[in-house]
């Protein structure tokens, strides 16, 4: 009786407990036994709405669970009656053919059946492509240093380009060291103006230019032997003293030399670099 | 007799199916409705923080880092939560028929632990008795409370489940019996204490992803599997094929997602690549959902009658389809370096409580008997317009910091970093005022609603079922799921993914093995100012801005060594962070130290510290760690002395000792 109970329920979607508590209570009411009232129920093919009653005497397939046939309105009453069939009901075959699936994806809508395949199939083949993960250089992974333990290039190397940007490099040198005695923008004060390209005038070549900026007045004559400097014979300690910048390096020197060659001198910032040497310094 | 009549005369005998366990579900929904107007006040003032990060500046209870853990405790405990029990205990006896036994003193009992463990939580958390575990800020005490109000709360609707058929339970028993089960594990897996390092990492990933897939999901499914054909004139479906695969899928597949948020991270690489493919697994039971959801209502559109309900069920289903796509743009590596700790991680969070609100209020004002009409439309657009908007900028700003970042290294003129990371949140001033509109909208729709919700009663009684159809042809019968094979099915699963993303990683030696980082900069063992100092930045929710964790790909280039798991294994718990609102923290004590070794080593003209004489280094190292220290405690209290475009708080209002500690702290990250 559960497993008629059960295909009642499954047929008609009404929760089988529902079914159940009215199955009694009709029978009850009726004075019938509860089989026998499920009996009638099972016993006629199963109904819906308002269409034609299908011929009283075919029994619904026991073994079929399926979902109905088209239903139609039958009678109450105790007895199995047959209606004047008002229409043909249509032939169950074609819903048999549905209701045992065959497939185990019969039923689902075509483009959701092919998504349970691919995607467990997506799934699987990244874990087996990559199941450590992206390659070094790929997805943004690198490798790690086994110094330092930073992140760096695959070949070991230090991540990102070395931008050399020597005239900015030099121009923070000149705004820190240079600015006091020679102005901002390179007009003068205590020291003689540097713009209007004089310094490309007074120092043709870039070594010297670094020298004197290097010992300056106080080392001029020592370095050099001579007491004026530069191709205009310019006289040592003529126009205040010039410190000597043996402090910074001799790439800080040739920076803020070539800044203010670029700036003040108006010379082209690659032939800057290529005099003051620092073009082998220059990596891309 | 026929079936047709029989069925008519069942539904005239259940007409009138009132349980009295609807007063219990009136309560759940009060008071969810209740947390989650106290959440979105609270939540705006957190977005408003975040543009202007002087907003209630100087309130200790009141800073960022400590409402933002209050705003997600109150949001996901107890609006999310609390509602989704009471909707449950509406929709599982309306489904089986059965009224709950006991379900009076038992929910009320409920109710009352849940709002007091919840509420307590929260204010313990603003007062600085934060775990530091994201997600599970609360005090072990108030989770405890929680979960047993969580076991009275399932009581009743676990005794319907078993007390039907229990051979054949239909498809909202099985949804709301899984996530009663999944529920109950997860809070008491992600409440054990004690764990340290990735360990402890994988606690609250695991506590996460169970919490939003196996909790939040199989509690929304069993709501709209309800909804959507109860509103298209339908009885509720007693389960199909696609009902029955959404469900093995969800449970299968989605707390193994767990390990996916850590891509890149100190994580093996295997469990990384684990979390990535069952978060494309995710996918499956995701769409199988929507496609059952699609197909309860096909045909049958027309008849809906309360519109903007329906409507709520499948926006949150687009939104509950789109969750996936977010969650694997952020776990894929290429796309994780990218929209990794970005903004986009917000943008994910704010799709899972849309999602499940619009779920939540949908069966509310079901319920309710809520009306369609011009209140009902204008509820629809703004909470569309709220949620699109916060939504869409939040991940619009994640993927524009996210490039940024990434591509500063190339120049090495780092964006991840000092002043490059506060150029780079120029950028998404505009997003995160747009954020704070589209939250405020969606909050504020949210509030009305819910002050029109409570106000014309919460429950009424259920109309009477329509004569049910013939169900479609199309969707074979399903095989019956028996209570113990749901029982045993769902714990099972529960235990293979806590084993395999949970424990087994865990037992690596290479997660559990210290280093020397771990050995001698993050030992706090012995107490001392920075083990102190440790306890302030947990107090105060510094992880929600600072995450804790160098990643071997391009966007962490200049932020120091990459992150290794025996790093954090004396660190009880790792706090390793979600989000970078401000940037890396992992080496910041030596970050901060090189800059003034830096100037040290100009002054004495050498280009290297091996140039120097080794008393000198000594003395020169000493001098940059003692300055860089103070330079950290100087920035705790004024950040935007150095920055003005800093979204830190300022941190003066805490005692002087405590930012001692602090920076004592800050500089063993080294």
């Amino acid at each position: 009786m559960e497993e008629l109970l059960n295909k009642v329920s499954t047929t008609t979607g009404v929760p089988g407990a529902l079914l159940d508590r009215a199955l009694r209570a009709r029978a009850a009411a009726r004075g019938v036994s509860v089989e026998a009232l499920l009996a009638e129920w099972v016993g006629e093919p199963v109904p819906e709405g308002a269409a034609a009653a299908p011929p009283a005497a075919a029994p619904v397939p026991a073994a079929t669970p399926a979902p109905a046939p088209p239903p139609a309105e039958a009678p109450s009453g105790p007895s199995v009656s047959v209606l004047e069939p008002t229409a043909e009901p249509p032939a169950p075959p074609a819903v048999e053919a549905v209701a045992e699936p065959a497939a185990a994806f019969a039923g689902f809508p075509r483009w959701l059946a092919a998504a349970f395949v691919i995607i467990p199939l997506l799934a699987v083949s990244y874990a087996l492509l990559a199941p450590n993960g992206p390659d070094c250089g790929s997805s943004g992974a690198l490798a790690v240093d086994d110094v330092t333990g930073e992140a760096a290039n695959c070949d070991g190397s230090e991540y990102g380009v070395e931008v050399m940007d020597f005239f900015s490099s030099g121009q923070a040198i000149y705004e820190a060291r240079c600015t006091a005695c020679h102005g901002a923008q390179g007009q003068g004060g205590a020291g003689p103006a540097l713009a209007g390209g004089s310094v490309v005038v007074v120092f043709p070549s870039c070594d010297e230019h670094i020298d004197w900026v290097r010992v300056g007045t106080a080392g001029w004559t020592e370095l050099t032997g001579r007491d004026s400097y530069g191709a205009t014979e310019k006289p040592v300690g003529g126009f205040g003293q010039m410190p000597g910048f043996g402090g910074l390096s001799d790439t800080e020197l040739a920076e803020v030399v070539l800044y203010e060659r670029v700036a003040f001198g108006q010379q082209a910032n690659p032939e800057a670099e290529t005099d003051c040497g620092l073009d082998q310094l220059a990596s891309g | 007799m026929t079936v047709d009549t029989a069925i008519a005369e069942a539904a005239e005998d259940a007409a009138d199916f009132s349980p009295a366990s609807d007063h219990d579900a009136a309560a759940y929904f009060k008071t969810a409705l209740l947390f989650m107007t106290l959440a979105v006040v609270v939540g705006i003032a957190v977005m408003i923080q975040a543009v202007t990060p002087g907003f209630l500046g100087g309130i200790e209870v009141l800073s960022y880092g400590r409402l933002q853990p209050a705003f997600t405790n109150l949001f996901i405990s107890g609006w999310l939560t609390i509602g989704l029990v009471g909707a449950l205990l509406f929709v599982v006896p309306r489904a089986t028929r059965v009224e709950p036994q006991r379900s009076g003193p038992v929910s009320r009992a409920a109710v009352a632990l849940l709002a007091v463990g919840v509420l307590a939580g929260t204010v313990a958390i603003l007062f600085g008795f934060s775990e530091g575990r994201r997600y599970l800020e609360a005090p072990l005490w108030a989770d405890a409370i929680v979960l047993v109000g969580l076991l009275a709360a399932a009581r009743p609707v676990i005794g319907v489940v078993r007390s039907g058929d229990r051979d054949d339970l239909g498809m909202i028993q099985w949804y709301a019996g899984g996530a009663f089960t999944w529920l109950i594990l997860a809070h008491i897996v992600g409440n054990i204490p004690g764990l340290s390092g990735t360990s402890a990492h994988l606690q609250i990933l695991f506590y996460r992803a169970s919490l939003i897939g196996l909790w939040l999901a199989a509690a929304g499914v069993a709501v709209v599997g309800y909804l959507a054909p109860r509103l298209t004139g339908r009885a509720a479906s007693s389960g199909s094929r696609l009902s029955v695969l959404g469900f093995w899928s969800m449970a299968f597949v989605w707390a193994m997602t767990a390990p996916a948020e850590a891509t890149f991270g100190p994580l093996g690489d295997w469990l990384e690549t684990i979390g990535i493919v069952f978060a494309i697994g995710m996918v499956v039971p995701v769409l199988v959902i929507f496609a059952d959801l699609v197909t309860s209502v096909r045909g049958r559109l027309g008849e809906v009658t309360e519109r903007t309900t329906l409507r709520l069920v499948f926006g949150g289903a687009i939104g509950f389809a789109l969750i996936p796509v977010f969650t694997l743009a952020g776990s894929f590596r290429s796309s994780s370096s990218v929209v990794g700790f970005t903004e986009w991680v917000t943008a994910t969070e704010l799709l899972v409580f849309g999602t499940f609100t619009m779920w939540l209020m949908a069966i509310i004002r079901f319920a309710a008997s809520a009306a369609d009409g011009r209140s009902a439309r204008l509820y629809q657009l703004g909470t569309t317009v709220g949620l699109v908007l916060a939504i869409g900028a939040a991940a619009f700003a994640g993927v524009q910091t996210g490039f940024t970042w990434a591509g500063s290294a190339n120049s090495r003129v780092f964006a991840n970093t000092g002043d490059g990371f506060v150029n780079s949140l120029q950028v998404i001033e505009g997003p995160r005022v747009l954020m704070l509109v589209g939250f405020a909208i969606f909050g504020l729709t949210q509030m009305l609603a819910a002050a029109g919700l409570v106000g014309s009663g919460l429950v009424r009684p259920e109309p009477a079922l329509e004569a049910a159809d013939i169900p479609d042809p199309d969707l074979a019968p399903v095989r019956p799921l028996g209570l113990n094979k749901l029982r045993f099915g769902a714990v099972g699963l529960f235990v293979v993914a806590l084993t395999l993303v949970g424990l087994l990683p865990s037992l690596e030696s290479e997660q559990r093995d210290p280093t020397l980082l771990a050995d001698f900069s993050r030992n706090y063992a012995d107490g001392g100012s920075a083990a102190e100092g440790r306890q302030v930045y947990i107090r105060e929710g510094c992880q929600a801005c600072h995450t804790q964790v160098v990643r071997a790909n391009v966007t962490d280039v200049g932020l120091g060594a990459v992150s290794l798991a025996g790093d954090s294994v004396r660190e009880v718990p790792a706090l390793f962070g979600w989000q970078r609102i401000g940037p890396d923290l992992t080496h910041i004590g030596a970050r901060t130290a090189e800059e003034f070794i830096a100037d040290n080593l100009a002054a004495f003209n050498v280009a290297s510290l091996d140039d120097l004489d080794p008393e000198v280094r000594a003395t020169v190292l000493q001098s940059a760690k003692r300055d860089a220290r103070d330079a950290l405690r100087a920035h705790l209290a004024d950040p935007q002395a150095a920055r003005s475009w800093s979204t830190m708080p300022s941190y003066d209002h805490l005692k002087s000792a405590d930012l001692d500690r602090l920076a004592d702290y800050l500089m063993t990250l080294e």
